[in-house]
């Protein structure tokens, strides 16, 4: 049965299990209507007849209790002597009631449903109606004339009325007795009805639930199974259940999830590497957005958040509660106002933001003094995302960097640059009434301290220069050029009297001594002063001026100031002309070497020269070498210069005698040339020179500074065989500690001494000391600028090695040398 | 006009009774009466008898009267309400509950006379008081009484 079932279509079997249920519920219904159509006939059978019946009964009783009343009534009121009126009246109504009574009973006589026993009793009760009626009649109308009678009659009556009433009583107890035993009849036929309606309900349920339990076991169970199979798929495992050979719809729907799995676990795969996709794509969304060094905050289009990141909470230092999703903008401005992260006022910044539209780009400063560079960008969908970067470090770099562009690093001061602008800006606008001054400041012996003390100890003093400029520069600007080189400006310059007193002002300052490092040191200053417009409007030309008068200044002897004048740059302008010739003239050859030679006392021979440069100045003949070689050190040119007399001395050299020294001065600004080594090497090679030949003179100032690594260049040089000479030892701070710091091959005892020897007592006394010193320390003592004979008997007899001088010769050409030799020889020879 | 002129007639009489305070009738004299309604009844036929008793004063004596009933209970005379005659009494009761007429039947059919007891209206006074009646057959089908009110 269920085999066969399981083939039929649900459809069918839905079909067939209502059909069931409708035909049982036909025919409950159609039995109920019978019963109910039935009931219904019995139920008016039995008010028509049985409860009419009664009705009539019930009226004919009260009938006649009214009747017999005013039978009573009427005999009271006849004794008691009431108005005939009333008594008629009362008679009236005591003859319609019995009347209608009889009438009545008539009717009730006359109903063709009356039982035998009912028929009996009523015409029984209609004949004692009529005798009590009689009786009835008779005591009112004699009560009205003898009313003592009428009471003695009424017991008469009330028999009679006794006897009517039995009988009436008699036909109501057959009334009720029918009525009864119809109801009767009716409660045992709705008992059965019931019975019946209950059986065949019951049966019906019965066969309903069979026929559904069936249609459940065919359809229910296998979707049971569907489900649970649809359940396991869910969880991902295997559906287990075998339903595809049935025909039915559940066959078809199994065969149809069959193939929705196979699809929803392709597509389940698909779906899961998405996933992973989706995953790793937040992770690295999440990253990204955590990760990058802007603050980032997403809102919709109503101002809502939607995202925001962990560098905008830390940055504004707000709760992250603050920023999630759904918070208002308002809330946020709230919130970092609260944090003292928002500058702005919220109700004001809303209302601009309402008027003047989007704001993309903006800079805000906040109160705790950062700068946030925000910007705001639409998205499609009407909302905006903003993202926040702390540009305070960039701003403070950027004005560093606009400070250092415009200042100098060491004392702060404002650099060239600066001041130049600042030149601009005062000149631009002139005041007819005050001018603008330029005062040009230089150190006077800035080097020395640089060269004594070091340059921490150099820098230390700009420093206070700087700082004692500053003081005096009142609202003008100080400025530090380069090196020593300070300017200054000054606007609205009343007189040039005006400047000059702060020029004395400056002097004085500057002139006071200045604790350095420990030491006290003394610094003084020069000062060159040029005002606009007197002395041009162009700054430039100003600075230029300014710089004039202070090398007038210098030339005066230092620690003073000069007012520029007209004639002071052509001075200037010599010397630039000069400083440019001395560019070229290297390239064009005008520079020559002569020799002097040195004679050794004791073996009586010229044992070298020392080389001499010349300037052969196209236009102003032989220029000293005093003129030139501190404009040659000031410009650096003194390098190639030096080199070349090393080279051309080295190559003269290699021409003479192989006993004769080269001695060649070297700079200090030479010697401080790492480079040195290389070019000495350089030029002896390039002469095929013995290094011992070659004798290099420095003097003591070149080793002020403790340089390491000039030491260095010197040992080097020693160990190739090129010997060190002191040069114009006695004119510096002549200390031993230089002797001590290098092992000098030769110390040179200067001209100064030599010239007054014989004329003062300690000049003699220090050549002796000093020859005895260089005898003890095994070096060669010269003597230079010897004259006469009378100095060279005294250098004799003091003890020096060596002399050199106009005695012997003044500086030759290297072409007269041969000559010169020869002369000389025999000159000592003699 | 005849009966209003009796009615007339007999106030007249009871006012005269009254005033004179009349004495209550004796037994002997009810007997007396019954015995010359007997005598009229006999001499004159019913209907002379029972006419002299309803319509004239023959037999009337203060609150003495005569009644005639037949056995079945129909009033034919009465000498103090002719309304009642013509009627059926069979069934009347007094108050004390006596069948009277039916006693006074019992003794027609039986005995042929006799007293009964019961409460009947006074005639003079119009009060219902304690009455008894003598009671004699007449003739064939009657019976005549006549009752004395006791005080």
């Amino acid at each position: 049965m269920i085999r066969l079932l399981r083939n039929v279509p649900i459809s069918i079997k839905a079909f067939s299990a209502s059909a069931v249920l409708l035909i049982c519920i036909v025919a409950l219904g159609t039995q109920a209507s019978v019963f109910l159509s039935n009931l219904k006939t019995d139920l008016k059978s039995l008010s028509d007849s049985s409860l009419s019946k009664q009705q009539q009964v019930l009226d004919i009783a009260k009938g006649a209790i009214d009747t017999h009343i005013d039978v009573f009534r009427y005999v009271a009121w006849a004794s008691t002597g009431v108005k005939p009126a009333t008594l008629k009246t009362l008679e009236g109504r005591f003859r319609r009631e019995s009347a209608k009574v009889s009438a009545s009973l008539g009717e009730l006589a006359a109903r063709a449903d009356l039982t035998a026993p009912e028929r009996v009793a009523v015409t029984d009760a209609a004949t004692k109606w009529q005798r009590y009626a009689d009786a009835a009649h008779d005591t009112v109308e004699i009560s009205t004339t003898d009313p003592a009678l009428g009471t003695v009659m009424l017991g008469g009556i009330d028999d009679e009325y006794s006897r009517v009433d039995f009988d009436i009583q008699t036909i109501s107890s057959l009334v009720t007795m029918e009525t009864r035993s119809s109801a009767q009849d009716l409660f045992s036929q709705a008992g059965l009805n019931q019975r019946f309606i209950v059986l065949v309900g019951l049966a019906a349920l019965l066969f309903g639930a069979g026929v559904t339990f069936m249609m459940s076991q065919s359809i229910v169970a296998p979707i049971q199974a569907v489900t649970r199979a649809l359940q396991a798929v869910s969880v991902g495992g295997a559906a287990d259940v075998k339903l595809t050979d049935r025909s039915d719809e559940i066959g078809k729907m199994w065969r149809a999830i069959s193939v929705f799995r196979r699809k929803l676990e392709s597509d389940n795969r698909l779906l899961g590497a998405r996933e992973q996709e989706l995953t790793t794509q937040n992770l690295r969304f999440d990253a990204a957005l955590n990760n990058m060094s802007q603050g980032l905050v997403m809102f919709d289009r109503d101002n809502r958040v939607t995202v925001a990141n962990r560098q905008y909470i830390e940055m504004y230092r707000i709760s992250a509660d603050v920023v999630r999703p759904g918070r208002s903008l308002r809330h946020l401005l709230e919130a970092r106002q609260a944090a003292g992260t928002f500058g702005e006022d919220i109700e004001s910044y809303m209302a601009r933001q309402a008027t003047e539209g989007f704001i993309a780009r903006k800079t805000p400063e906040l109160p705790d003094g950062r700068v946030i560079s925000v910007v705001n960008t639409r998205m499609s969908d009407g909302g905006w995302v903003s993202t926040h970067e702390d540009i305070t470090e960039q701003r403070r770099t950027e004005q560093r960097i606009a400070h250092m562009a415009g200042h100098d690093a060491l004392t702060g001061l404002p650099n060239r640059l600066l001041f130049r602008e600042s030149m601009e800006q005062a000149l631009a606008a002139p005041d007819p009434e005050n001018g603008v001054a330029v005062l040009s400041i230089d150190l006077d012996c800035f080097k020395e301290v640089n060269d004594t003390h070091g340059h921490p100890a150099g820098d230390a003093l700009l420093r206070g220069v700087a700082e004692r400029l500053r003081r005096c520069v009142g609202d003008g600007m100080v400025a530090r050029l380069g090196g020593d080189e300070f300017a200054m400006i000054r606007v609205g310059a009343q007189s040039a009297e005006d400047v000059q007193l702060l020029a004395e002002r400056i002097l004085k300052t500057l002139g006071e001594p200045m604790k350095v490092e420990g030491h006290d040191i003394r610094v003084g200053s020069s000062i060159g002063i040029a005002i606009s417009p007197a002395h041009g409007d162009d700054p430039d030309e100003l600075l230029k001026h300014a710089d004039t008068a202070l090398y007038r200044a210098k030339a005066d002897g230092r620690r003073t100031f000069r007012l520029f004048e007209p004639e002071m740059n052509l001075r200037a302008l010599a010397r630039r002309s000069l400083e440019a010739d001395l560019r070229g003239a290297l390239d064009r050859g005008e520079f020559e070497l002569h020799y002097q030679p040195f004679v050794n006392l004791v073996s009586n021979q010229v044992t070298g020269f020392e080389a001499l440069i010349r300037w052969h100045h196209p236009d102003k003949g032989l220029i000293s070498p005093a003129d030139f070689i501190p404009l040659a050190e000031e410009t650096g040119l003194i390098n190639p210069i030096g080199d070349w007399v090393l080279r051309q001395a080295c190559l003269d050299a290699a021409t003479w005698p192989a006993d004769l020294q080269i001695a060649v001065n070297l700079s200090p600004v030479q010697l401080r040339n790492r480079a040195l080594p290389r070019f000495v090497i350089l030029a002896l090679a390039a002469a095929r020179l013995d290094p011992k030949r070659l004798e290099l003179e420095i003097t003591e100032t070149a080793l002020l500074q403790d340089d390491e690594a000039l030491l260095a260049s010197l040992h080097h040089l020693r160990a190739l065989g090129v010997r060190i000479a002191m040069d114009d030892f006695g004119t510096g701070y002549s200390s031993l500690k230089y002797l001590r710091s290098f092992p000098f091959d030769k110390i040179k005892i200067d001209r100064s001494f030599v010239k007054e020897l014989g004329i003062r007592a300690d000049c003699a006394a220090i050549v002796r000391a000093v020859a005895e010193l260089g005898r003890s320390l095994a070096m060669t003592t010269t003597a230079e600028g010897v004259e006469t004979e009378a100095q060279l008997a005294h250098l004799k007899q003091e003890g020096c090695t060596e002399v050199q001088g106009y005695l012997f010769s003044k500086p030759r050409p290297a072409t007269e040398l041969a000559t010169l030799i020869s002369t000389l020889e025999k000159g000592l020879a003699a | 006009m005849r009966a209003m002129l009796t009615a007339v007639a007999l106030i007249l009489c009871f006012s005269t009774l009254a005033a004179s305070d009349p004495v209550p009738g004796s037994r002997e004299e009810a007997i007396a009466m019954v015995k010359r309604v007997q005598q009229k009844f006999a001499t004159q036929g019913p209907q002379a008898t029972f006419d002299a008793i309803t319509s004239s004063d023959e037999f009337h004596d203060r609150d003495l009267y005569p009644f005639v009933y037949d056995t079945e209970g129909w009033n034919v005379a009465h000498g103090a309400n002719p309304q009642m005659v013509g009627k059926l009494w069979i069934s009347i009761k007094d108050q004390d509950g006596n069948y009277l007429i039916k006693e006074m039947v019992g003794i027609a059919h039986g005995p042929g006379s006799g007293w009964v007891d019961y409460k009947w209206p006074n005639p003079v006074t119009h009060k219902i008081q304690d009455k008894s009646a003598y009671v004699e057959k007449l003739g064939e089908r009657y019976f005549v009484g006549v009752g004395i009110y006791k005080p």
